[in-house]
């Protein structure tokens, strides 16, 4: 019966994603439309002949209506064929490739760092309402979502970096030849990246645990005599995973934006750099092809959260 | 009697810290439980009943609430032991079931799984025998097919079988005595009645005591051997069922009987209980039920003492000189 139900969840929860990636393919794919002036002139660049613009409304399918270049267009990302950069000419899918393993070590660091502090902070300010270490916890948690990264990052380069010396200053190694080279890299900019997920966790974590810890079914665990560290450990942990779980979702999605300005920081060439690049160059092929690995990637991470869910919550069902 | 009593609560008293300072929600709380006595505690929202019996198992919130006076259980003060001492004691040799079985369970674990960890905490049983013996206590409570309903979440069952649950949960190590907070008011009448009769089966087949907590008279009647009415977070009177019913002593209990619906009251007002009743923070001094009271005299201001009559104990300085109507 419980398989049957997630079996269905998971179809369920497909289908809900569907509509949401048609959705947001075809805003990435409007951008090229909302171009100002003729889309075939932009992509022809400054002093394209008559014939040159006419040739790449051909090429790129322009004269076609919008909903069938939306599907070709659809059909050619699936392939991965992302056309070529403006600026230089390399495969949009490649560089691409190139870099999204660069933002996802970034992201990835700084959500463990995130969770692997914020939890802990959370439970033990929760643990101990209104006193010292609560007021403490929350003091660092205000103080986390108030300062910016870039300045937290920036600080950390000048600490760490270079009165220290314990990490690189910049850049980013090779990951395929030198994996521990390249984590070494992320570790500061995944720090500052980190601090206000990290504080964002703690906040939720505690105020989660509170509110269980004032419930009815916790008072009955305690009228039942159930040891002090079950009461925890099994009943508040799980009680509070959905919450984490949401925590988590919101949070991915925000360190995957919030790289943008951190791989500048960290002169990183990850995808954050290159969509900025593309974006001062209007290089809009490059602009796509992030927004497309993004959007995919996000609705990936909340397909598998909404799934996750119902694994922990069994209240949660297909309506 | 303290040497026959199962429970034995003397002088017992309840204070919250409020921004205005210590207040006493209850007081001189002093009453006793025989084993396999079924005792209900009666009186309207905010009397202190429901604190009463939380006070018992430490479940107030211990930031705010302190508690004085003496609690003994089996010649142990529950009010002085250990956590951890209270904690062996919780679920064992003490049960509890609460108004809203649904919010009184954990929505993420199974039924099963809550009744067989109570279990488990409290004997050395396998994981095995635990479910076995789960199943078995579902079955008593009269839950239909126990073995398929062991794996299933609080949220589908209906509220009547989710305070089944609760019951089995409460009674799965065979506790002397159960706190029964309001079990039955949130659930339909027809439910109520079934609820009622399980825990009346069981109370007599097991020989475990009962402290009832309710606003209900009429469930009282049904459960109860003795009774104890609240008001104001003071007992007002105690006694056994029969003579409450037939004729009780306190003006407060005899008010309670009068706003009864009934049907011979058919088409006419509802009797009612003029004025409100006071709040803890000014608390009038002498008897606490004078404003409302249709024999207050002017001596009604010094304060009544609870004072054994024949059976029976009356906050009152007129219990001997008046016969006031009953439910019977």
């Amino acid at each position: 019966m419980r398989a049957k139900r997630m079996a269905r969840l998971i179809g369920y929860s497909l289908l809900q994603a569907g509509p949401v990636l048609v959705v947001a393919t075809f805003m990435v794919f409007a951008l090229m439309q909302l171009v100002p002036g003729d889309v075939a002139i932009a992509l022809a660049g400054e002093n394209a002949t008559r014939a040159r613009v006419e040739e790449i409304r051909i090429l790129y399918g322009l004269d076609r209506p919008i909903l069938a270049q939306y599907g070709s267009w659809l059909w050619k990302m699936a392939q991965g064929d992302m056309s070529v950069s403006m600026l230089s000419a390399e495969p949009v899918f490649d560089s691409i490739q190139r870099r999204l393993p660069v933002t996802l070590l970034v992201v990835g660091l700084a959500m463990l760092a995130s969770l692997a502090v914020g939890i802990p902070l959370g439970l033990t300010a929760a643990m101990h309402p209104r006193r010292l270490v609560d007021f403490v916890v929350t003091a660092f948690a205000s103080l986390g979502i108030a300062l910016p990264g870039f300045w937290l990052g920036m600080i950390l380069v000048s600490i760490f970096a270079m009165s220290l010396n314990w990490f690189p200053v910049s850049g980013m190694a090779k990951m395929a030849t030198d994996p521990w080279g390249a984590v070494w890299h992320a570790i500061l900019p995944a720090v500052a990246l980190a601090a206000s997920g990290a504080a964002e966790v703690a906040r939720q974590t505690r105020s989660a645990l509170l509110e269980i810890q004032s419930s009815q079914y916790m008072r009955t665990l305690l009228a039942k005599g159930l040891p002090q560290s079950q009461i925890f450990w099994k009943h508040g942990l799980k009680n509070i995973s959905v919450t984490l779980l949401t925590v988590t979702g919101l949070l991915f999605n925000r360190l995957l934006g919030g790289t943008v300005v951190i791989e500048a920081v960290f002169a990183i060439s990850g995808m954050g750099s290159l969509v900025v690049t593309a974006a001062t160059g209007k290089d809009y092929p490059v602009i796509q092809g992030v927004m497309l690995t993004m959007v995919v990637i996000v609705v990936a991470v909340n397909l598998v959260i909404e799934i996750l869910y119902a694994v922990f919550d069994p209240r949660i069902t297909t309506r | 009697m303290a040497v026959s009593s199962l429970l034995d609560v003397d002088n017992l008293g309840i204070f919250f810290e409020t921004p205005r300072g210590m207040v006493p929600t209850v007081s001189g709380i002093s009453f006793s439980v025989r084993p396999g006595e079924r005792v209900g505690i009666v009186g309207e929202s905010g009397c202190g009943k429901t604190v009463t019996g939380l006070s018992l198992l430490g479940l107030l919130p211990p930031q705010v609430a302190r508690v004085s006076g003496r609690a003994l259980f089996e010649g142990r003060n529950l009010l002085t032991m250990s956590r951890s001492q209270l904690r062996r004691l919780s679920g064992a040799g003490i049960g509890m079931i609460f108004q809203e079985p649904m919010r009184a369970l954990d929505p993420v674990f199974t039924i099963g799984e809550q009744i067989s960890e109570t279990l488990r905490a409290h004997t050395d049983v396998s994981r095995r025998e635990a479910r076995l013996r789960s199943i078995a206590a579902l079955a008593e409570v009269g839950i239909p097919s126990p073995e398929r309903r062991y794996d299933d979440y609080p949220h589908i069952l209906s509220g009547g079988m989710q305070q089944r649950v609760m019951i089995a949960m409460a009674l799965i190590c065979r506790p002397r005595l159960l706190i029964a907070d309001e079990p039955t008011t949130a659930l339909d009448v027809t439910v109520q009645a079934q609820i009622i009769d399980l825990l009346h089966r069981l109370s007599d087949e097991r020989g475990m005591a009962l402290l009832f907590i309710t606003h209900d008279l009429g469930v009282v009647a049904e459960l109860c051997t003795r009774v104890l009415i609240l008001y104001a977070g003071q007992i007002v009177e105690d006694a056994a069922i029969e003579s409450v019913y037939r004729a009780p002593k306190h003006p407060y209990t005899a008010a309670l009987f009068q706003s009864m619906p009934r049907l011979s009251l058919r088409g006419k007002p509802l009797p009612v209980i003029g004025g409100r009743v006071p709040g803890f923070a000014d608390m009038p001094g002498g008897c606490r039920f004078r404003d409302r009271c249709a024999y207050a005299q002017p001596g009604c201001v010094r304060k009544p003492e609870l004072e054994s009559y024949d059976d029976r104990r009356v906050r009152c300085f007129r219990a001997c000189d008046l016969t006031l109507p009953g439910a019977v």
